[in-house]
């Protein structure tokens, strides 16, 4: 059988585009194997008409089951997990409604809720090296300490930007689903 | 003893308005169901009209057992254990509160629709 690897990453806001490529692929006949971080894995098979679906939920331990429960019941499989993101597929079936896995935008608001949450927490586990690395004052003698010391300032200042540009995005996401419209995605 | 009367009323009250999917969940639970029976039903009472997906059917799960509008009435047992939930008293006087406001509400349109015709 063949199989091949996609290197690939997607950003929180846009997790819809991922579902949509995820679709496509199995339309061509490439089935999701394993999904690793960065690392996709697919085997070549028949094309089928799927809906990828992609929720955020980590941190649950006794109540994993009855999650993955409720999904299977309802019909979708769970292909994969990925840092929390939870990968679950089902047949598109008669075309009449694309099944959804959140039917509200109130609890789908409350999915990228969870996701800010998180940027919020790694942005303030940050806050003592961005301290240490912007706000002290410091002369260095040996001029390889004092490249050390500006390398890893860019690398604390790059982090802090990519955050606070997630902490954005995914911020008015949540604010136009509370509005209850204008999502880049049309899902009813 | 009047006062927690009258704070489980507010507290009630606090949680409303109910979005469709919370007030659907709510009313299914007269008798305990497990979580894709409760999808079922909403299904069914609603003629199709309202659907759960399991991703906002876990989170509102989630969060009334958490608020106390749920409980757990054990298990159900069959090739694997689900949990059963059930409405709580306060579950059942919010879903009270709502079906009134609702009522009041439609009593209002109803009665600009009748004295236009």
């Amino acid at each position: 059988m063949e199989e091949k690897r996609v290197w690939k990453f997607f950003f929180a806001w846009n997790d819809w585009k991922e579902e949509e490529w995820l679709g496509r692929m199995a339309a061509e006949g490439w089935h999701l194997l394993r999904v690793s971080p960065f690392l996709y894995r697919f085997r070549k098979g028949e094309p089928a008409d799927l809906v990828f679906r992609l929720d955020y939920r980590s941190g649950f331990q006794r109540d994993r089951e009855e999650y993955l429960s409720l999904f299977r019941e309802a019909g979708w499989e769970h292909r994969g997990e990925m840092g929390g993101w939870q990968y679950f597929s089902t047949p598109r079936g008669d075309g009449k409604r694309t099944p959804e896995i959140y039917t509200d935008n109130p609890s789908r608001a409350a999915k990228y809720m969870r996701l800010l949450f998180l940027f919020f927490l790694l942005l303030l586990l940050q806050i003592n090296s961005f301290r240490h690395f912007f706000l002290s004052r410091r002369t260095f003698s040996n001029p390889g300490d004092q490249a050390l010391f500006t390398g890893m300032k860019i690398c604390v200042g790059f982090f802090l930007i990519v955050m606070l540009y997630a902490l954005i995005r995914v911020g008015l996401l949540v604010v136009q689903l509370r509005k209850g419209g204008g999502v880049p995605f049309d899902r009813s | 003893m009047t006062t927690t009367l009258k704070s489980e009323e507010e507290r009630a009250l606090g949680y409303l308005p109910l979005t469709e999917s919370t007030f659907a969940i709510l009313a299914s639970l007269g008798n305990p169901l497990h979580g894709y029976g409760i999808m079922v039903k909403v299904a069914e009472v609603t003629g199709g009209e309202i659907r759960l997906g399991p991703g906002t059917l876990y989170g509102a799960l989630t969060k009334l057992l958490k608020e106390g509008l749920l409980e757990k009435a054990g298990e159900e047992n069959g090739g694997e254990r689900k949990k059963l939930y059930l409405l709580t008293p306060l579950g059942r006087r919010v879903v009270a509160l709502e079906s009134e406001r609702l009522e009041r509400l439609s009593r209002w349109g109803r009665e600009l629709l009748s004295r236009e015709g």
